[in-house]
């Protein structure tokens, strides 16, 4: 019994540490963004980086995702009378809920996997070492430009997202189904307003934010050899999309 | 001048460093002998304070690098390069901005200086031709030698060299020691050069330090360590000397 608590003991304090260092690493990271020299050529290389690996992937999977939610709410409209709401059902989904949450998701396994390997390489290879042998701050050349690359990534490509999915919705519920341009579109002008854009964007924000700071993290505290490095980027996946789910929630409850 | 003190340090239950001593005086060449798994190299990453030990002290020119903080902190690493055995070449770079890199960050040196004394560097290592490889392109050896010259170009008063010739062919070996002396001439750094080598090396080398058991067996003038009557150290000279496979066949007959 003393041996249980002991042995939770224990791990409660390693967990605890271990979230204090994660904490502690995203306010290094924050500070750095704005610790000048600041790296600009470095945040546009991410940027690109970031945007190539995911965008057709984005454009992609936002326009099924338009598609299919015109498809449903055409169908469950209707048996109200009410198919001309479908645009405002497919542009409110997508702009407060769907568009944030998906597309960080997917840059979170596009980009942040690529990132926590990349970095985790990097450590197990002491390169990160060598940096700091020459007196050079890998939060000044690596998590400050990723992270701002990130938060300006997700918050573009969400709006990509967006814009593609809700078109997608019209190609759909139009051409198939023969829902009128107007009322389609009308739908969306009348009840969209400009608070669904702006919460829409800050939640984009706060997972591009999740996205870098996780992948970062576990990457430069990757574990011993290839495994480790695996299961880094495995990890950064699994726990940047946790945490953009609980803050999705967390952020809905308080803005709608 | 390096002084290192009762220094310990224990990984993963194994006590590595069991209480080293050891002096390096300003502007001479040392080597760090040892046996595989001795652990030279985690001394030699706890002198530069990558690791930090559990105990004792490493004074660089009298400042202790694992108390320092901030500017001072700063200033003994600017005297400081490391070789590394592995490289730890930045591999998202090409050779040249491997080199350019650190000086474009930490120097007010134009890109024309840069730029000269990179490419003087890559070529007394003989990597001219790679300058817009990427690591990753480069042999083991090429590799090492590209790593060499990274570690030189900021021209470092304190250099720890982590076996710069393990993995070469003899000849670049020899040319690589040939460069670490001349450059040792030409700017009178101090130097650890880490090494199970040591034939080669003595010829460039003031003192001898070998690492047995977690401790500075003995640390002395390369004729003087060819004498020292210590089994660990015997036998780390006539395997040195006779290489492997006599030192096998030498242990099985008797
Ligand atoms: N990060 C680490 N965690 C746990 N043990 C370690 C770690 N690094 C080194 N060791 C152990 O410390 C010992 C010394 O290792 P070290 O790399 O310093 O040897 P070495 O003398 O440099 O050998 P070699 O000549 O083969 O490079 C080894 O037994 C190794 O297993
Ligand atoms: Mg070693």
């Amino acid at each position: 019994m003393i041996d249980f608590f002991a042995k939770f003991g224990r791990s409660a304090r390693y967990s605890v540490g271990r979230l204090g260092l994660f904490g502690k690493f995203l306010g290094k990271t924050l500070l750095y963004i704005f610790v000048p020299p600041i790296k600009l050529d470095r945040i546009i290389n991410r940027i690109n980086f970031i945007g190539t690996k995911s965008l057709w992937l984005i454009i992609l999977i936002s326009a099924f995702t338009g598609a299919v939610m015109g498809l449903h709410g055409q169908h469950t409209l209707a048996q109200f009378g009410a198919s001309g709401r479908v645009g405002t059902l497919v542009s409110l989904a997508l702009l407060r809920e769907l568009g944030p949450v998906v597309c960080a998701i997917m840059v979170a396994g596009r980009a942040g996997s690529s990132i926590a390997s990349e970095l985790g390489v990097m450590q197990i290879t002491e390169q990160f070492d060598a940096l700091k042998i020459m007196n050079l701050n890998p939060f000044r050349y690596f998590m400050a430009p990723i992270f701002v690359a990130s938060l300006i990534s997700v918050v573009l490509l969400t709006g990509i997202f967006n814009f593609v999915g809700i078109f997608a919705g019209y190609f759909v519920t139009g051409g198939l189904l023969g829902v009128s341009y107007g009322s389609y579109f009308g739908g969306v002008i009348d009840f969209v307003i400009f608070n669904d854009i702006l919460y829409g964007s800050i939640k984009a924000f706060v997972f591009g934010g999740i996205v870098a700071w996780v992948s970062t993290y576990k990457g430069f505290y990757t574990g011993r050899g290839a495994e480790g490095v695996g299961r880094a980027s495995t990890e950064a996946v699994v726990l940047s999309s946790v945490l953009i789910l609980v803050s999705n929630y967390i952020m809905t409850s308080l803005m709608f | 001048m390096i002084v290192v003190k009762n220094l310990r340090k224990e990984l993963a239950a194994q006590q590595v460093l069991n209480g080293v001593d050891m002096t390096v005086e300003d502007g001479e060449i040392l080597a760090l002998l040892g046996a595989s798994g001795a652990g030279k190299s985690v001394l030699l990453r706890t002198l530069v304070g990558l690791l930090e030990p559990d105990s004792g002290e490493v004074l660089i020119d009298d400042v202790d690098i694992h108390r320092s903080r901030g500017k001072e902190l700063a200033s003994i690493r600017d005297r400081i390069g490391m070789l590394f055995q592995a490289g730890a070449l930045f591999d998202s770079m090409t050779v040249y901005d491997n080199l350019a890199f650190p000086l474009r960050e930490k120097t007010r040196m134009t890109r024309t200086q840069i730029n000269a004394r990179v490419e003087k560097y890559l070529q007394r290592v003989g990597l001219s031709e790679a300058v817009d490889k990427y690591p990753a392109e480069l042999s083991g050896g090429m590799q090492k030698r590209a790593a060499l010259a990274r570690t030189l170009v900021g021209e470092p008063k304190i250099i720890f060299f982590d076996e710069p010739t393990t993995g070469l062919d003899p000849l670049i070996g020899n040319s690589i020691l040939r460069l670490i002396c001349d450059l040792h001439e030409e700017f009178k750094f101090t130097a650890v050069i880490v090494t199970h080598n040591f034939q080669k090396v003595f010829q460039i080398v003031n003192r001898v330090a070998m690492l047995d058991e977690g401790v500075i067996r003995i640390q002395t003038t390369p004729e003087e360590f060819m004498e020292f009557e210590h089994p660990s150290v015997q036998n780390f000279v006539i395997e040195a000397l006779q290489g492997p496979l006599e030192a096998v066949k030498n242990d099985s007959q008797g």
